[in-house]
């Protein structure tokens, strides 16, 4: 009884938590995204050996956002940071209009392992301040999204510089996450 | 495209750059074709420096001015003698000049960021010729530059505040022997024995105290999410 008060209070009031995993390409910008939304400071990184963590608290819901280092030779370890992830943010470069190909299969090979197979995927289309690069339209159909089934997904322009996108995109998983974890 | 190396601290400045203008790649990390190998020594960096540093004369750049500098170098290519990109087998390197790695040693007076350069490896700069797109972005850049000029306290916090990301790789060198190196296996190994609970062998640091020396209980059990043990 008083479990169930409280639960439905913290629904009402409370804090939801979620588990995101942050991967992408190197240099794509995940590490910038994770201290914009923590910090709102656009910094310079250094390529992520290993994995940053930040929480970021965004609409009552508390993002537990996991950034791991996108380096060809350590995605081998995306694997390890899979278990109980409820949404996962993929950035895509826009600009390194060569490497999406690899990007595309970066993205497969991780949502086609049995632990994501359930969490909500938000596509950050990012470095869009930079010239020539793909809209979200393109990233969408370069990636074959509407082909997916049984995944919700959502592609987002952002960034990461300015922040522009990024909270909207936390805004969707937000709203979204009720879809499937009840 | 012209290929040399770059210390960690400049790659970072670089990857900011976009692609169209530096493509960044880790010696230790990423995988490499031989055609990228072949590149690489057919340029280098002094090579590539009598291309980018054509009229640059003896100026120097600062431990401060470093940002500002790269962007001047390759973004607005202020050095450039001519347009085109040349051949790199016809350029005449003055063998009594210092070799490579001294030239990387000269832009990085940190002793801390040489260890990284030294244990991570070195980056390489792959610069784009493309002059359709030089002349559109110059005008959203000085005032990128401006900013970060007027402000340098701001960007001495962020950098304190970044330190963490960068003191991985350098506390894991000092807790190691000298003989260092990024080994995939031990690193996961590290990786799943951090989230028993195991204590950390300095691959990895320690997870911050109070957290029984696992970064995963750290992360349920902190009350306040905190910038500066992350």
């Amino acid at each position: 009884m008083g479990a169930n008060v409280s639960k439905a209070l913290s629904k009402i009031f409370g804090t939801k938590e979620m588990r995101i995993l942050m991967l992408g390409l190197d240099a794509a910008g995940k590490t910038t995204i994770l201290y914009k939304l923590k910090l709102n400071q656009s910094v310079t990184t250094i390529p992520t050996v290993g994995f940053n963590v930040e929480s970021v608290t965004y609409k009552n819901v508390k993002f537990n956002v996991w950034d791991v280092g996108g380096q060809d030779k350590i995605r081998n370890l995306w694997r390890h940071y899979y278990t109980g992830t409820q949404g996962l943010i993929f950035v895509i470069d826009c600009q390194d209009k060569n490497r999406i190909e690899e990007a595309r299969q970066e993205l497969y090979r991780i949502i086609s392992d049995r632990e994501m197979k359930d969490c909500l995927l938000l596509i950050f289309a990012n470095k869009q301040d930079l010239p020539g690069s793909f809209t979200p339209a393109e990233v969408t159909d370069i990636l074959g999204l509407a082909k997916l089934r049984e995944r919700i997904w959502y592609v987002h322009p952002s960034c990461a510089t300015t922040g522009d996108g990024l909270f909207e995109g936390l805004n969707w998983l937000s709203q979204n996450v009720k879809a499937i974890y009840k | 495209m012209d290929f040399d190396l770059h210390c960690i601290r400049c790659s970072g400045t670089h990857r900011s750059l976009g692609t169209h203008i530096s493509k960044v790649k880790s010696v230790d990390l990423d995988t490499w074709t031989s055609e990228q190998i072949e590149s690489m020594i057919k340029w280098g960096n002094q090579r590539a420096n009598t291309y980018w540093e054509a009229k640059l004369g003896e100026r120097k750049p600062t431990e401060n001015s470093m940002d500002t500098w790269i962007r001047a170098k390759y973004e607005q290519k202020l050095w450039v003698d001519s347009g085109d990109l040349p051949d790199p087998s016809e350029i005449v390197v003055n063998t009594t000049q210092a070799v490579e790695p001294v030239v990387v040693k000269e832009k990085v007076e940190s002793p801390v960021i040489k260890d990284i350069s030294k244990e991570f490896g070195l980056l390489y700069h792959a610069s784009v010729n493309n002059n359709s797109e030089k002349k559109e972005p110059t005008s959203p850049i000085p005032s990128k530059n401006i900013s970060n000029d007027q402000q340098p306290s701001v960007n001495t916090t962020t950098k304190s505040e970044r330190k963490p990301v960068a003191s991985r790789p350098v506390s894991s060198i000092t807790t190691t022997s000298s003989g260092f190196k990024l080994d995939l296996s031990s690193f996961q190994e590290q990786l799943s024995g951090l989230s028993l609970g195991r204590p950390s062998s300095g691959l990895i640091p320690q997870a911050p105290p109070g957290s029984n020396t696992s970064w995963t209980n750290f992360l349920v059990n902190q009350t306040k999410p905190s910038g500066n043990t992350l």
